[in-house]
Formats: C-alpha cells, structure tokens, sequence
C-alpha cells in the first residue's frame, strides 16, 4: 500500500497546528502549508462544525506527474509522489493538476513544495501528524 | 547542531518542546514526546515560535520618550541609563508618595506574573494589577472556600465531562494540554456536555451542546442542584459523611427549578433536566471552568454552584473527577516566590482597592481608578510587564488610556511594541523563552526552559532586570541573578536548575481521595481543610465575610431582564472573549504564519439578524455599546442566538502605517471600549466583560477610509 497521511474529519478540532507544523517544516510563506483544514458549518439543525481536511494522497495515476512538463516528479516504488527539486522549473503546472490543492510553488526558492511525508528531512512521521492533538491524522502504508 | 529539551512559553501552558539550535540559531521547534501531558504535540502559537523570536519588530533596545506622550519619537540609550531613569523616577515616587504610589501591573500567567509580584513586594508596594479577579483565581478562592482546596479536572479518567466557560479545545493558554485530554477521553466513550453561547468546536465535539444566554450558567447549575436534590441523585454516602450544610441547601435550591432556569437561561427545562440526570449519573464526572464563568458580576455565586454540585455528586478528590492536585512545590514556597519574605501581608502600607475573596491581588483597574480619580490615592508610577492593558483591560478608552495619558511615569517591558508601550516614557526589550533561563513550577509538572540562544538586540531577562534596579535603588530581591533565584525556588525539593534541566520532567504523582487518609488538613486528620473540615455547602467563610453562604444567581448588570429600557437602543446580547487557537489575548498578531489563519477579528451574528439588519457576511459592521464602538467583520453563523452577537477580544493592528497616535490600531477593533470596570463581583471583584448590550451596524464606506 502507497504511504499517505488518511484523516479522520469527526476528530479534528480545527486548531490548525498541523498547518503551522508543515509551514516551518517546509519553511513555507504564510499560508501556504501543504495540509489544509478548512472548518465549514452544517447548514442545517442540528448545527455542526466540519473539518475538511486537505493534503497529498500520493495518487496512484499522480495527476502533479503528468501534469509536469520538467520531470521533476516522479513516483517510487511503493507510489509515493517523489520530487526532484533541481529539475523544477517552478512552472506551476502541477499546483493546477493538483485535486487537493496540496502543491505549492515559492517565489522566494523559485521552486514547488510537495508533500514527501517528511522523509527527506528524515522524519518518520510528518510534522503534521506529530503534532496533531486529537489523532485526527494517522499515516498508512508504514509499517508502525 | 544540537537538539535540546525545553519548555515553551509562546502562551502559558508550558508544553513541552524540543528546540534544534544551528550555529547559535533556532531553527526548529516541535513537541517533545516525553512530555507527560502533550506527548510530542504542539499547537499552532508555539510551532509559531520561531518567527515570533525572529521577528523583525521585536523591540531591541531600551528606548526613552523624547517627543510628547505617544507621539512615537524615541531615543535609543543603554541599559545602565534605563535602569537608572528607572530606579531614579521610582525611588523619588516611593520617598514622596510613599511605595504604595508605585504599581506594577502583569499580562497573562507565565512565570514572571510571579516574578514582577515579587519585584513589588520587594518595592515595598502592595499594588500589583493583574487579571487576577477574571482569571482563574475566583474559581480557586471560592473552592478553597468551600472544599479547603482548588478544583482542577481528571478529564483523561473522566466517564462525563462538562464544559461550562470556555471554548475548551481551543483555550488559549492551555490548548494541547486539554486538547489531548479531552479527544482521548472521548475515544474512550466519555460523555460531553458543553455550555456555551455559541457553538464552539467544543461543543461540537461534544455529545450535547446547552445554548445558555451569556451571563446566566450560574443558574443552569443551580437548576441543576434542584434537579439533583429533588430527585434523589446525589452521593448519599459522601454528602452524609464529608459535607455541612446539605438541609440548608436542599431547603435553598428549592427556588431554582428547571422552569425558572428556563426563562433566565434560554435553555429547555426538559434538556436542564436531563444534562442534570447525566452529569449525577454518569461517574466519574468532571465541570471544567473557563474564564467566562468568572467574568461576570455573579461569579462567586457560579463557582459556588459550581463547587456544590461537584461535592454533592461526589465528584471532588476522585479519578476522573474535580481533583485536588499536589503541586510540586510546596505552597508556601509559592507564596515566598511572590515574596512573601520580602514583605509579609501584615505590612502597614495599604494597597488600592480588593475584594474579599482575593485579598492579596489587585484588579488592574483599581490602579487605573486611582490614577484618574486620586483616590483613595493617586498612583503615580507604573510598570507594565509583559501586558497590554489598553487592549485587554476593561474600559480601555476612556480609563485605561486616560490613566496612561496622566499617569507620571510609565515604563513598558514587552517583547514588541505595542498600543500599550506606545504611551510609555521608558520602554525596555524582553528576552523571550529562547533567549533566558526559567522554569515551569506551576501544578504537579516541573520543567526547565534554558536559554539557547543569544537574545536579539539587548533584550534581556526580566529577573535580571529586577535585580539590578532593585540594587540601584538600595533594595533586594533576595537573589543575585535568575538563575540564583531558580536555584532558591526549588530549594525545598533539595533541586537545583541543574538538577531540573537534567532530569526533563518532574512529575508529582497524584493520590485520591485524600480526604479519607489525612492528606489535606495540616493537622494531618481525615477530612477537608476547612474550619469544620467537612466540605461547606453552607459556606461559614462566606458567611463571615457577608458574602451569600449559598449559592445564588445575579442577573448580568447590563441585560434584557436588568436593563428593558436600554434593550431598545441596544438590542443584542454581546459576549466576547471567546479564544482562537493562534493567538494568546492580545499577542502575537504580528507573526505572519498565525496571522494569515486569521488576519481580522470576527462578530459571530446569526444569519436572520444579519439579514433583518442588512448586514451580509463579511461585512465590517460596528459593535456599539453604551461606553462607546468598535468595528470588526461580520460572520454570518447559525451557531449563535438570534438575539446574541460574539465579538473577538484583545485585536489591534501591529502592522498600521496610522500615525503613532493613533496607538498601532488600538481603537479600531477594541472590545475593551465596550466593556466596564463596575459593577463588580462582590467575592472577586469580577468585572462584566462577558455580557453586554449591543446593536450592530453595517460600517459606510466613509467610516472604513
């Protein structure tokens, strides 16, 4: 099984530390955090409060792939979405692809973030994740 | 690059955290798993650290005014010149005045709340201002009151959790900490019950939400005494054993029937009845408090209430109850931090006005009467440390300014500038958490937070700098340097600092029902620390300060039941106040990570209103109450009342290109102008910030140039 972040949304109590976690993470700009928790009301009684929460799925047909015209992304083995920084053209073909609005490109590097899981800074676990208070994140495909 | 144990101060729950430093800069600051309570997580403000200690507009120098009073012309000095305009001004203030014209007024609850009373006491000056009479210490004093201890929560044990107050999950000093609680428990099955105005993300989370009109939980839970008491629901053998008073309150709650609750509260009686049912049945059973409880003028009858159902449910000292907690360090070692050896309580200087129940703390506003009034003496001299009392304070513009305005002398020492440092004459950069060495002694967690990094500029460590104009001024503070006073302060745990960093975490572990095995009583007896040494239900402390022995209900200063005639002009129910995860009371607007989840303050307006008033969302509207008006944008929800709004609380604009006067945005979205300073609490001296009149207007396009 591909690696991915999975969310349980009944969970989340919208506290948005996953989102800061990934900001410093990844040193990203305000705002753009690869994970994204948008809180919605249910429009109907009884009211509620809905966590919509938003990050990479590692797709099986990635769509940032085949949307890339540089060949900076590439898929491993066991499917995850792997990004080759040097090729990036920062072109951001591949943050319109994207169906989860889970890429983002820096003015500043001049390059796309993409979610790795954290494992290229040698994490096991993501920032996001760790962090998370409720257990409204778990990981998959990782032996635990 | 090292990676090194720390505890984090960015608000004041003490979480702690793991810091990666980098050629002597941080560069990563995350949860530490072997914390005992947050377990590795961390919430948004602190994983925010870094670009709040990195900020471009941390004040870095000490700076004297040059121009007019907040008029923004500064001139940089050095240290030793501030701190002898400092203890220049307050030596002259003590030898003219006397050292109770001397104030110094704190911001939320870190270590240094205490370290700056200490600093007082060592002045000689009984006039420390804090938030001392809305936050947290009412709902202490009046169990202490009563049970001879203060109430904390076992929510991690609890079968039903009751929120009353706050929204918990989002509570700014302490979100993760209770967050982490609070989900666990409820994967483990327990029942929640939130009561709130608005539907938070507590209730939310919660199995039933109770819609209570701002101002009026007191008289849920006295509805909820009757039902418990009429219908058989209380612990018979606790209450026969280990309470007084129980005829007296049977007798007493007779009055407080779900009927009558409903018409004050607005919530069904049949729902009064059966969130009673739950909370009497469903054991163990825990009632967290928030500030909102303590935060009107019925406090002490709330957290009476309060403390009464938590006793005759037999809740108190148990698993997964109300528990009394064993600190780590002794109490008495807590009070001589604050210094009580410096200048014990029976010192003949006689401070500005306190209430009853809080004897020893001074609300910020009757420093800021005495300024404006002169009496029963004037202040002549403030301190502020680490606060921002223009925006958090109640009636920020027309006391809190006009007291700044006049007052002789105002030195400010905070980590940025802000509306309240704004009006200083002497302003002095802090060190921040990264930057110093300090402790978290609070409840039964000990942790260290030692100084990894070099400070920014010349800001500096608070305790060193009471140190040295307590020295300029011929005074002590009883240590030589902060690490010495550490050193002091875990002296009855046979500790050092060292010893502290050393070990990570020191954790009290906690026995239960102590009143059973003579561990509450100094006597060393079974039972509570109270004159009888049963828990009071009919309190004789109260009785004999002329407070109500029973628990009663006040109805809001300013309300539709107290105030008809006002209702006309000013139709809704305002209550503020409630917390967003990102930011800690007035701070950290400037941190672009935090900011940007929420760049302006919101007033949650139900949609019919919204619509009836013309108002579509996102709209800036005005919020106008009697003292005055303040502009913030419209939410249009269909979790609030029809007849309620919910403004945000301690909003200003850090990044304003206004002119210096115009104090960093202080005035444009301000709840403060709304709120007063009286009437008060009669135990606490609670202030009613909580529940307002209002009427709301959409802003023309004039007003928003």
């Amino acid at each position: 099984m591909t690696p991915r972040i999975s969310d349980e949304p009944s969970l989340c109590i919208g506290c948005l530390a996953c989102l800061v976690a990934c900001m410093q993470q990844k040193n990203l700009a305000p705002g753009g955090s690869l994970i994204k928790v948008q809180v919605v009301e249910k429009p109907d009684p009884p009211y509620d409060l809905l966590c919509n929460i938003t990050y990479c799925r590692h797709c099986p047909n990635p769509p940032c792939l085949a949307a890339c015209p540089s060949l900076a992304i590439e898929q491993a083995l066991d499917g995850r979405v792997t990004f080759l920084l040097e090729s990036c053209t920062a072109c951001g073909a591949c943050v319109e692809a994207c169906p989860y609005d889970a890429i983002r490109v820096s003015p500043e590097s001049g390059k796309a973030s993409i979610c790795d899981l954290c494992w290229t800074s040698g994490e096991p676990r993501p920032a996001c994740l760790r962090h998370c208070p409720s257990g409204a994140l778990s990981l998959l495909g990782v032996p635990q | 690059m090292s990676l090194c144990r720390s505890t984090c101060w960015t608000c004041s729950a003490a979480c702690g955290v793991l810091v990666t430093v980098q050629d002597g800069k941080a560069v990563k600051i995350e949860g530490d798993p072997e914390h005992p309570r947050t377990k590795g997580t961390l919430c948004a403000k602190g994983l925010a650290s870094l670009q709040l200690q990195y900020h471009p507009d941390r004040l870095l120098y000490p700076m004297r005014r040059v121009g007019a009073r907040g008029q923004g012309q500064w001139q940089r000095i050095t240290w030793p010149e501030a701190i002898q305009i400092l203890a220049g001004r307050l030596a002259a203030v003590r030898q003219q005045w006397g050292p109770e014209a001397v104030a110094v007024v704190a911001g939320g609850s870190r270590p240094v709340l205490n370290y700056s009373r200490r600093f007082a006491n060592a002045l000689g000056t009984p006039n420390h201002g804090a938030a001392s009479h809305l936050c947290s210490r009412p709902s202490g004093s009046v169990s202490r009151s009563i049970v001879g201890a203060g109430l904390e929560y076992d929510v991690t044990r609890s079968r039903c959790i009751v929120c009353m107050g706050s929204n918990w999950l989002h509570t700014q000093w302490a979100q993760h900490l209770y967050a982490v609680e609070f989900m666990a428990a409820r994967k483990n099955g327990a029942l929640a019950i939130t009561v709130d105005p608005r539907l938070s993300m507590t209730g939310a989370r919660s199995d039933i939400w109770l819609q209570v009109r701002p101002g009026s939980d007191a008289a849920l839970l006295l509805a909820w005494i009757n039902v418990i008491i009429e219908e058989g629901l209380y612990d018979r053998d606790f209450v026969a054993n280990w309470t007084t008073g129980f005829p007296e309150l049977a007798a007493h709650s007779q009055q407080f029937t779900p009927e009558w609750a409903e018409q004050v509260t607005w919530i069904r009686a049949d729902r009064i009845r059966e969130t009673a049912r739950l909370y009497a049945t469903t054991k163990p059973a825990c009632i967290t408090v928030g500030v909102a409880l303590e935060e009107t003028i019925g406090t002490t009858g709330a957290l009476q209430a309060l403390t009464v159902l938590a006793a005759i449910t037999g809740s108190v000292d148990v698993d997964g109850g109300n528990t009394i907690e064993s600190g780590v360090l002794p109490a008495s070692q807590l009070s001589k931090v604050m210094g009580s050896d410096l200048m014990p309580r029976s010192a003949p200087v006689k401070g500005l006005q306190s209430f009853p129940l809080i004897p020893d703390a001074r609300p910020g506003f009757a420093i800021w009467e005495s300024i404006v009034t002169g009496q029963p003496y004037q202040v002549k001299a403030v301190l502020v440390h680490g606060g921002n009392p223009v925006l958090t304070n109640e009636n920020a513009r027309n006391l809190v300014f006009k007291a700044l305005e006049q007052v002789d002398f105002l030195a400010v020492a905070d980590l940025f500038p802000t509306p309240t440092s704004d009006l200083a004459d002497l302003v002095l950069p802090a060190a921040t958490w990264l930057e110093k060495d300090d402790l978290n002694y609070r409840g039964n967690v000990v942790s260290a937070s030692p100084k990894l990094v070099e400070p920014q500029g010349e800001a500096r460590n608070d305790v060193d700098m009471f140190i040295d104009i307590l020295k300029a001024m011929g005074l002590t503070y009883g240590a030589n340097s902060q690490r010495e006073f550490m050193d002091w302060l875990l002296a009855p745990l046979g500790k050092t600092y060292e010893d502290v960093l050393a070990a990570g975490y020191l954790v009290q572990p906690q026995v239960r029902k102590k009143y059973e095995k003579g561990l509450l009583r100094a006597d060393g007896k079974p039972g509570f620390d109270t004159p009888s040494g049963k828990v009071e239900l009919l309190c004789s402390r109260f009785a004999k300060l002329g407070l109500d022995p029973l628990p009663q209900y006040h109805e809001p200063a300013e309300s539709p039941y107290s105030t008809p005639e006002l209702l006309k002009q000013f139709p809704l129910v305002l209550t503020d106040g409630g917390r967003k995860p990102m930011y800690h009371h007035s701070q950290h607007r400037q941190v672009p990570w935090l900011r940007q989840l929420s760049p302006e303050p919101e007033l949650e307006i139900n949609r019919q209103t919204a619509a009836d008033l013309g108002i579509a969302d996102g709209d800036w509207v005005w919020i106008e109450g009697v003292r005055g008006r303040c502009r913030q944008r419209a939410k249009l929800t269909n979790c609030i009342s029809p007849r309620v709004v919910h403004a945000e609380f301690g909003w200003w604009y850090p990044e304003t290109t206004a002119p210096a006067e115009a104090l960093h945005g202080a005035w444009v979205s301000n709840i403060n102008m709304l709120t007063d300073q009286q009437p008060n609490d009669k135990g606490c001296g609670s202030t009613p910030v909580r529940a307002l009149l209002c009427k709301v207007y959409k802003c023309s396009e004039e007003d928003l140039r």
